[in-house]
This record gives structure tokens, C-alpha cells and sequence, in this order.
């Protein structure tokens, strides 16, 4: 079997001078959507910012295509093909879509049109209104935005936080579809959500965290609702 | 210990100068104290508050022009000019407070500036008054009760006395529980309203007290250089007391007598390098600010308040023994009679976004009430709504009989309400028992007076929290679970009426979780009701007697704990299910 | 009567031009670090004092030095913004706002007082950008720098404004200004950003210097008010907008021009600081300020 794409060793993330993620070990291979999924606290956020450079592990490693990324900066892990979508989407509100693309997307001028081309295929309601200021747009279409972002920098592993907080289920259905869709093009996915039900339809693989740890990982397929939300709730 | 070196460090400097030092040296020092009176007015203001004010050096400018004034026109004495050139600031300030006090930082210090600059446009083109470019001459020196004070010796005793005088004041105004009140005020806004701490008033009086201070140093400076010329209107003065309090230490009145001694004889020192010494003065800011954020004064620890070292009465008894007396409270911990929480359809919207509406909550005395939902379910709103730091659109929140809706959030909380926030929200630099006695009630209304000190509450507080060994710690080293203890603690101390508490077992270990468990049981025993914001169901469900559940910004579920999380809309709201 | 009007609007606009460029700097300093640059007016003192050290050693028989003067005077600014950026900026990331405010009043010290101490407290002169000589409009008397002022600036603020609206290179900038760890996670390599972001500020300072020290001559503690006249027009123009803060200065200045030629300077600057609090107190958003969009 092929080295993962994402490993993480044994991680411990401090937040705030607690202790957020516990001595965590988790991998993600390409192609692969992995849920983890957890109750507000349980630590998912930290998990995430930690893969992508905005929280320092005090313990434990995280290799990205067999890369120790301790060494690398944020926007270095960015430029090494990690895409981040964080909780609240943050996305640059005084900027329109176009311009938000246009700052994410590659130097090279040809391939960045090729990239926002592909992005536009995976969200067309972004194409129409491209000229809108990030804050005028619907939530969902935020929400698309900040994964279009994401995307600009052809990631080959996509941390997507809680991307259904305040959508509508049929938008949500649209936004598991592209990750659907991502994966199968050979994105790795990792999406911490709170909202089991969604992201178990569409993930192969479920880590339930629980205050650091995670503890319940198994097949998406072998798992039963009830069984998840008894690990979740605790 | 600091303030104690101030003063002792200001006799002796008075001392060596009376005994040892020449004309010159003395009337250098003499400034030197001037300037240390100015600056520690300064110290109220930005030190203190946090606040950079830009128009301390005009407040020291109208101070020496209202004694040049008031001394030379109309020969007034010198008790009559000294006041007045204290109170000239103190209204100055007063009338320039309205519009500029609310404001934000950046916005702060430009309007101080503004101000400062309309009083250097006023001193040097009003000439009728200021004398213009000229200024105005032969201030005479101190006569007051048939004595006079001559420049040397006894003018220099005067100045320090009165920075003795002055260190004293500082030390009143900054020490114990009002110090640690305005620590809370500055590094924590939110909790200072939580616990009761009126922003606004705090802000106000510390601004004036600070102009005070240097209309007192404008006067004697008048007095001590004969002069009153423009160039103390100039924005020269303002960065000088600037660079006197960063270089000496923030806050500190040791800083303040530092500093304005060792930058009053810094160009004494570089005469030799004439015009340099002022990019001298430049670079001993930089490198202080970058390399020494805490002044010279930082270099010597700053001594927190102590705790009560004689154990008050009650407490041989501890928390445990207490709770098996059921309702009996310790005699030395006053208490407010608890009281009941009504919200009644709670409203509130952000621009599109419904994140309350028509929500219902009832705490009473001796209930722990749990309130769960996803992310984003409103429950920190519904918090913010009661506790004052947001306003309902629609809706109204009682405490028993009295409607507190749309009260300021000081007010909330010194009528009874307590909250904890989601992190923890303590000022770093002090003590556990210093952030409780933050809290403790400051006027007599709200206490019952006769019961106890305020440090002994204090230790009360943090005792009822198992905690009180960690009375004499640093905020800042303790552990999570410490600190949201403490906040609880903190809570406690201002005599709430009813507890709302924010996810207060997040990153909590398992006995931990326990022993807080245990702590609310009690406080709950002892008739206060709770509302617990909570996602932790081991924790929440055994400890609430009823559970809420929300849903984007309703209440889809209410009832006993156990019902509630059987409800299918509170679990399929769990898991991001369309209501069904 | 209407040709005192036009001369009134053409000196309010050179002079509004100039504070433009300096406000420009100023606001972009704000948005990429949120930190007030108190050295601002300083830097165009010193753009003003580099172009008069600059033209002293051109050859005496050059045509139009101005017009070498002033890209020299923005290149060796820039390099000051650079050096600014790492001694009183980078050390204190991460500590309270109000830090690099003292940092940078230090530095307003300094490079006071350096100024003072090389070149001496009287008033100098830099080359004009065109040539000396007036042209007439007819209605109104314009002279060449006045022309070069409000050209310059207009091309300045242009070519900014192009940048930072048209290029990845300005949105990569005002992203890693509204939220720099979002930036930092799209692959932004934020402090070279804000680094840049100084370099062009004190670069535009330093040509409003360059411009100013023609006509209005310069002196070493001239730098509070220019940075006074920049904030103010922040202010005016809604914190943080770049269109609000170069029309908050254009304003400013056509209202220094006509209330000192009805009254006096004093009265004029007394005025300004009055305006100054009523628009604080009654409109903080700013005169060209709308209620920010939220996100939902």
C-alpha cells in the first residue's frame, strides 16, 4: 500500500493553555474523504489550524506526502498543495469573488486561469456573480466561495471545518456532492463536522473525537447512526 | 514594595539635593520632580487605563498658564493660583471628556491631539491673554501664610513633598481591590462590565485626576522658572512625559519618578552633545518598547495585593462540611437573597440572520438549568442578551420583579447577574485572589458591609471553588481548569443573585469535571439558580435539573434531562437533520 | 471675484494633492498592520530634506533635476520604509496596538532631530519637478510646480490604486491586510507583504515631500503636522477606506486654502481640529463612510 497522503503521529495541540488535541494519530490517503466528527470542543478545529500551520503542536508529527511540515511555514504548507477552509469561512469580505480567486490562485497567469476555469465548472452560481463583495453573498455561496479559495492552489489535501454551520440542507447536499466529486479526482479530505449525518453519507472513513482523542475510527459504511452519536455525545 | 521605593527614593532625592547639590543641580532636580508630578498623572491615564491620551502636555500648559495669569495680572497668592491651576485642567478635561472618553484607541489619542493642538494654536495666538511668542515674565516665586518658598532648596523640598504627596494618591487610586479593578478594565473590557465595573465613571474620574496632576506640575513650574512661555504649549512637553512613562515603566509610580529623573538629566549629562540628546531621548524609547516593555520599573517585581493571612472564622468548616448543612451558608460570606430569571420571547437578529427568536427562559433559586444546541444555535446570544453586553430586538429579561432589559452590562451585574465567559477572560499579570477581589462589590448598596472584608470574601470565593491555595498565583500560569475555576470564583465574589455559566467544562480532565460538578451542586444547594451552557453531556446531564435545547436561534425541546436528549428534534438538530 | 475662486480651487487642489499622497501612505500602513504610523509626517519631512541632499549632488548644469530628484527621493524612502518596518514594527507583532504607536513616535524623534542635527533647523528648498515659471489659465495663475504637485500625485495615486484593485500582486496585498492568517493559509507570505506595504508607504511620503519642499520650503519639525493633516484625513474618509482617506485630504486641503485666504491660517487650522472632533463625535464612521457590510 501506498505511503497516506496525510499522516498525523501521536499529535497534542495546547489552545488557550488547554489541551485541545490529545495525543492524536489519524492518516488520510489521496482519493479518500476522512469525517471527524465530535461535539463543539472535542478539539476538531485545532486539528485542522494545527495541519495547516496556525496552531504549534507541543508534541507528536505530521507528515504531508512524507514531509515533516514542522519546518514549514503556513503559507509554505499552502504552497506544498494543503487547502484550508476554516470554521466561519473568513473570507476576505471587502474583496469580490473574483478578486478573492484571482489573489489564491497560482503566479503563472496561463495556469491561473486554468485553475479558476476548473473552480467555476465545480461552482457555477460563482461565475454569475463574480463581481459581488464577499459579505453580499447568501451564505451558502459563501461557504462555496471559501473552498473555490481553497481550491485556487490545487491542493491535494482539502481541510474543509464545519462548512454546513448555518446552510440550508439542499446547499449542503450541493457542497458534499463536490467533495464527492473532489475525491474521486484524487483530493484527500479531511472535514471536521458537528453535523454527523451529511458527512457520513459521503465520507469513507469516520474519526469520532472526543475531548483531544479520537475514539471511534472506523469504515463510514460499517457505522451505524445511533453507535456515532453515542461516541460523540459521550 | 514599588510604591514604598518611590517615596523613600523621592525623600532621599530631596535629601542628597538639599544637602549636596549646588544651585544648579537643585533647580535640575527641582524640574525633575515637576515633571514627575506630571507624569504621574499621566501614569492614571495611559498606565493605568491603557489609554494613549496625547493632551496631558496641554492640561501641564493650561496649569502654568493659569498660574502665570492669575499670579502676575491680579498678584493672586499662591494657595488661590495653585488651585485654580489645578482645577483649570480637571475642567478642561471635564468639558473634552463628552465626546472624546467613548472613543477607541486610534480615534483617542488623535482627538487628544486635536485638543492639544487647538490648546498650542490658543497659547500662542491669543496674546492678549498668553502674552503670544512672549509669554508671560516675572512669575513670582511661592508666598503662602506670610512664608515664601525661594527657588533651591525649599522650592525643591516643596516639589518633592508634593511628589510624595502625589505617589501616595497613585498609590490610594491603584492599589488592592481598585487596582485590580482597573487591571480587569484593561486587559479585559468585557469582564470588567461582567463583574460590575462601571467603564465609563472609572475612565472619567482617572482622566481628570490625571489632568490634575499636571495643572499642579504647569503651576509650580511656573513658579520655579519665573517664565511662562509658549514652549510649554509646544508638542515637545506631551512627548517628553510620553517617553518619561514608557522608559520608567507603564503604570507604575516608581516608573513615573524614574523616569522623569533620569530624562530631566539626560541632556544635563549629553550637554556635550548638545542638539543630539533629544535623538538620544528617541532611541531610549525604541529599545525600551522593544527590548524592556515594562519600563525600568518592570526590572523590580510588582508586589500584589496580599491575602488575608488569618483565616476568617467560618472556615474550618470547608465547602464539604458546609454542603451537608444543606442550606446554612458560612456566617462571614454575605449573600444576596437569590433570585429568579425570567426571559420572555427573546429577539434577536444580525443583519439577515435570525439567531434568536421568541426564546422563553425560567431560572429559579436553587435550579441548575442546562442549556444545549449545535454551533451556532444562539446560545452565547441568549447569554449576551441577559447579561447586557447585546440588546433584544424583541423581548424582555426580569430579575424577580425588575425588568433589566437593555440595562449597560455593569448595572446587570451589580444587580445580581454573573456570568463566565467561554475562555476564561482574566487579566493576566495578576494574582487569583487580585481577579477575585476585582470583583468584590466597591460601594456599600450592594454589600452587607458589616460581614467582612473584601479580601476576606475574596478568599471566601476561592475557597467555595477549592482553590484558595492558588490565592498568591499569576493568573497567567495557571492551568485551563484553574482559570475557568477562578472565573467561576470571580463570578461569586459579586454576590450574584443568579449564575449563568459558558461551557464551563471545556478542556477540563475527568475529575476535574467531577469536582466542578460537585462545586455547582452546591452553590445550587445554597438557593442560587444556574443556567449551564453546556455541549459535555456527561457532565450537563446529571448536574441540570431541566434541559433546553436550541435550534437555530429556538427552542425546539424542554424538559427533564434525560427527556430532552430522547427528543427526535433535539437529536436531529445534534446531527445537521432537517427538522422533520 | 470669480477669478480669486479659481485661483482658490487651483491652490486647494495642489495642496490637497499632496496631502493625498501622504494620507495614501498613511491608510495603507493602517489596513496592512492596523497600527497608527505616528512617523509619517516625519518621513515626508525627510522626502523633503532627501530631495534638497539629493539635488546637492547633481550636476549644477542639469535640465529639470527635479524630475531625477524625485524618483531618487522615493527609492532611498523606500528603503527608510523597510527600515522602519524592522525595528519598530516586526519586534512588536503580536504585542497591543498602542506599542507601535510609541515605537513610532520614537522614530518621529529621531528622525526629527537626526534631521536637525545634519542639516540645521532653517527652512530649505528642493528643485522643482518642471522648472520654475508660472502658467496662466486665464481665470487663474498656476505655477509649474503646482502643476507637477497635482500631476504627480494624480499618477501616483493612480498607479496605486491600479495595483492594488488590477494585479494579484494588490489583491494578495489586501488580502493579507483584511486577514492575515486566512492569507497566510492561501499560500501569502504575509510579512513580506506588510514589509512591502511600508516600503511604499514611506515612499509615497517621501515624494510628498520632494513635492512640498519646493514650494512650501521644509524644516525639520514640520513632520507632526503633516502627519496630523493625514490622520485627520483618515479620519474624515472612514477608518481604513483609501478612496475615503484621499478625499478626506483633498477636502482638507481646499478647506486650509479658501478659510485662510477669508481669515488666517490660525483660524483655518483651529477650524480643521474643530471639524476634526464633530465629525469624531457625530459621524465616526467618517463623512464618506457607509454602515460596513457584515457577513451574514
Amino acid at each position: 500500500m501506498m505511503a497516506p497522503l496525510l499522516s498525523i503521529e501521536n499529535l497534542t495541540v495546547q489552545s488557550d493553555g488547554a489541551v485541545a488535541v490529545d495525543g492524536l494519530s489519524l492518516s488520510v490517503a489521496a482519493g479518500e474523504v476522512v469525517a471527524v466528527l465530535g461535539a463543539n470542543g472535542a478539539g476538531k478545529s485545532s486539528l485542522l489550524r494545527s495541519i495547516i500551520g496556525l496552531e504549534n503542536p507541543s508534541a507528536g508529527r505530521i507528515l504531508f506526502g512524507g514531509r515533516d511540515l514542522s519546518r514549514y511555514a503556513t503559507h509554505r504548507r499552502a504552497r506544498l498543495g494543503i487547502g484550508y477552509c476554516p470554521e466561519g469561512r473568513r473570507l476576505f469580505n471587502a474583496m469580490t469573488i473574483a478578486d478573492t480567486l484571482d489573489a489564491a490562485g497560482p503566479s503563472d497567469p496561463e495556469e491561473r486561469i486554468r485553475r479558476k476555469a476548473a473552480v467555476h465548472d465545480l461552482f457555477p452560481q460563482l461565475v454569475e456573480r463574480s463581481e459581488a463583495l464577499a459579505w453580499q453573498l447568501s451564505g451558502g455561496q459563501q461557504q462555496m466561495l471559501a473552498i473555490a479559495r481553497a481550491l485556487m492552489g490545487a491542493p491535494r489535501l482539502l481541510l474543509l471545518d464545519e462548512p454546513s454551520l448555518g446552510l440550508a440542507p439542499a446547499v449542503l447536499g450541493e457542497l458534499m456532492e463536490v467533495v464527492g466529486k473532489l475525491a474521486s479526482q484524487g483530493v484527500g479530505v479531511l472535514l471536521a463536522e458537528q453535523a454527523a449525518a451529511r458527512a457520513l453519507a459521503v465520507a469513507d472513513r469516520v474519526a469520532v473525537m472526543r475531548r483531544g482523542r479520537v475514539v471511534l475510527d472506523a469504515a463510514a459504511d460499517t457505522l451505524e447512526r445511533d453507535a456515532v452519536a453515542r461516541e460523540m455525545l459521550g | 514594595m514599588r510604591l514604598a521605593l518611590a517615596i523613600l527614593g523621592s525623600a532621599l532625592l530631596a535629601a542628597w539635593g538639599v544637602g549636596f547639590a549646588g544651585p544648579y543641580e537643585q533647580q535640575v532636580l527641582t524640574i525633575a520632580g515637576i515633571n514627575a508630578l506630571a507624569v504621574l498623572g499621566y501614569q492614571l491615564v495611559f498606565g493605568r487605563l491603557g489609554a494613549l491620551s496625547l493632551a496631558q502636555g496641554i492640561f501641564f500648559a493650561v496649569g502654568a498658564y493659569a498660574t502665570g495669569l492669575l499670579a502676575t495680572r491680579w498678584g493672586l497668592s499662591f494657595p488661590v493660583t495653585f488651585l485654580v491651576s489645578i482645577l483649570a485642567p480637571m475642567l478642561v478635561a471635564l468639558v473634552v471628556s463628552i465626546p472624546v472618553l467613548r472613543l477607541g484607541s486610534h480615534y483617542f489619542a488623535l482627538a487628544t491631539l486635536g485638543i492639544a493642538q487647538l490648546g498650542t494654536l490658543v497659547a500662542v495666538n491669543w496674546e492678549d491673554v498668553t502674552g503670544g511668542a512672549n509669554g508671560i515674565y516675572g512669575v513670582p516665586e511661592i508666598a503662602a501664610f506670610g512664608q515664601t518658598v525661594p527657588v533651591g532648596s525649599a522650592m525643591l523640598v516643596l516639589v518633592w513633598g508634593l511628589v510624595v504627596f502625589g505617589v501616595i494618591l497613585f498609590g490610594l487610586l491603584t492599589q488592592g481591590a481598585r487596582g485590580a479593578r482597573l487591571a480587569t478594565l484593561e486587559r479585559s473590557p468585557l469582564a470588567a462590565g461582567a463583574i460590575g465595573i462601571d467603564a465609563g465613571r472609572t475612565r472619567l474620574t482617572l482622566f481628570l485626576i490625571g489632568a490634575g496632576f499636571a495643572g499642579a506640575a504647569g503651576a509650580l513650574q511656573a513658579h520655579a522658572v519665573g517664565v511662562v512661555s509658549p514652549a510649554v504649549a509646544r508638542f515637545d512637553v506631551m512627548v517628553a512625559i510620553l517617553a518619561m512613562a514608557v522608559i520608567g515603566g507603564r503604570g507604575s509610580a516608581l516608573g513615573a519618578v524614574l523616569g522623569a529623573v533620569l530624562l530631566t538629566h539626560l541632556p544635563e549629562w549629553f550637554r556635550a552633545f548638545e542638539s543630539y540628546y533629544l535623538i538620544a531621548y528617541g532611541v531610549a524609547v525604541l529599545a525600551t518598547v522593544i527590548l524592556l516593555p515594562s519600563g525600568l520599573a518592570g526590572l523590580i517585581r510588582r508586589t500584589p495585593a496580599r491575602p488575608p493571612t488569618r483565616p476568617p472564622n467560618w472556615v474550618a468548616t470547608g465547602p464539604l462540611a458546609k454542603s451537608q448543612t444543606g442550606f446554612a451558608r458560612p456566617a462571614g460570606l454575605a449573600r444576596r437573597p437569590p433570585a429568579t430569571l425570567t426571559v420572555a420571547g427573546a429577539g434577536k437578529r444580525f443583519g439577515g440572520l435570525i439567531a434568536l427568536e421568541g426564546v422563553d427562559l425560567h431560572i429559579s433559586p436553587g435550579r441548575i438549568i442546562g442549556l444545549i444546541g449545535p454551533n451556532g444555535s444562539g446560545k452565547t446570544t441568549l447569554l449576551n442578551l441577559i447579561s447586557g453586553l447585546e440588546r433584544a430586538d424583541t423581548g424582555r429579561v426580569r430579575l424577580d420583579a425588575v425588568d433589566i432589559s437593555g440595562l449597560p452590562a455593569n448595572h446587570i451585574a451589580r444587580l445580581g447577574v454573573a456570568r463566565c465567559f467561554q475562555h476564561p477572560d482574566l487579566p493576566g499579570e495578576l494574582t487569583a485572589f487580585e481577579a477575585v477581589l476585582a470583583a468584590t462589590p466597591g460601594d456599600a448598596s450592594a454589600v452587607d458591609r458589616a460581614a467582612d472584608s473584601a479580601a476576606d470574601r475574596a478568599i471566601g470565593c476561592l475557597r467555595e471553588l477549592g482553590i484558595d491555595m492558588l490565592a498568591s498565583r499569576r493568573v497567567s500560569d495557571l492551568a485551563a481548569a484553574e482559570q475557568r475555576r477562578l472565573e467561576i470564583a470571580r463570578a461569586l465574589a459579586t454576590q450574584p443573585r443568579v449564575l449563568l455559566l459558558d461551557e464551563p467544562a471545556a478542556g477540563l480532565g475527568e475529575n476535574e469535571r467531577v469536582d466542578l460538578a460537585r462545586q455547582l451542586r452546591q452553590l445550587a444547594e445554597g438557593g442560587l439558580g444556574i443556567l449551564v451552557v453546556e455541549h459535555t453531556m456527561d457532565f450537563l446531564l446529571p448536574l441540570a435539573d431541566r434541559v433546553v435545547c436550541l435550534v437555530a436561534g429556538r427552542r425546539v425541546a424542554e424538559g427533564e434531562a434525560a427527556e430532552v436528549v430522547r427528543d427526535p428534534a433535539a437529536i436531529s438538530a445534534y446531527f445537521g437533520e432537517a427538522p422533520a | 471675484m470669480i477669478d480669486a475662486l479659481a485661483q482658490l480651487t487651483v491652490n486647494g487642489i495642489a495642496l490637497g494633492a499632496a496631502y493625498a499622497l501622504a494620507a495614501l501612505g498613511f491608510v495603507l500602513v493602517i489596513n496592512a498592520v492596523g497600527a497608527v504610523n505616528f512617523a509619517h509626517g516625519d518621513f515626508v519631512m525627510a522626502g523633503g530634506f532627501l530631495a534638497v541632499a539629493i539635488s546637492g549632488y547633481l550636476p549644477a548644469d542639469l535640465e529639470l533635476p527635479g524630475l531625477v530628484v524625485l524618483p531618487l527621493t522615493m527609492l532611498v524612502a523606500a528603503g527608510l520604509g523597510l527600515l522602519l518596518s524592522l525595528i519598530a514594527y516586526f519586534p512588536l507583532r503580536g504585542r497591543p496596538p498602542v506599542s507601535v504607536f510609541i515605537s513610532t513616535i520614537a522614530v518621529a524623534i529621531i528622525l526629527q532631530h537626526g534631521t536637525n542635527a545634519i542639516f540645521g533647523p532653517a527652512p530649505r528648498a528642493a528643485p522643482p519637478v518642471f522648472g520654475d515659471g508660472q502658467v496662466d489659465l486665464g481665470i487663474a495663475s498656476v505655477s509649474m510646480q503646482q502643476v507637477a504637485v497635482i500631476v504627480v500625485a494624480a499618477v501616483l495615486i493612480g498607479a496605486v490604486a491600479l495595483v492594488l484593485s488590477r494585479t494579484r500582486f494588490g489583491r494578495r496585498l489586501r488580502a493579507a491586510a483584511q486577514d492575515p492568517e486566512m492569507a497566510e493559509a492561501i499560500g501569502i507570505d504575509v510579512p513580506l507583504m506588510i514589509a512591502v506595504t511600508f516600503a511604499l508607504a514611506i515612499s509615497l511620503a517621501g515624494a510628498t515631500g520632494a513635492l512640498l519642499a519646493n514650494q512650501f520650503f521644509v524644516s525639520p519639525d514640520d513632520g507632526g503636522n503633516y502627519m496630523l493633516k493625514a490622520y485627520i484625513a483618515v479620519v474624515i474618509g472612514g477608518w481604513g477606506r483609501i478612496h475615503g482617506a484621499v478625499l478626506g485630504a483633498l477636502l482638507i486641503g481646499m478647506f486650509e486654502v479658501v478659510v485662510a485666504a477669508a481669515a488666517s491660517y490660525v483660524v483655518a487650522e483651529a477650524l480643521l481640529y474643530g471639524a476634526l472632533l464633530a465629525v469624531l463625535v457625530l459621524r465616526p464612521q467618517g463623512l464618506f463612510g457607509e454602515a460596513e457590510g457584515r457577513r451574514a
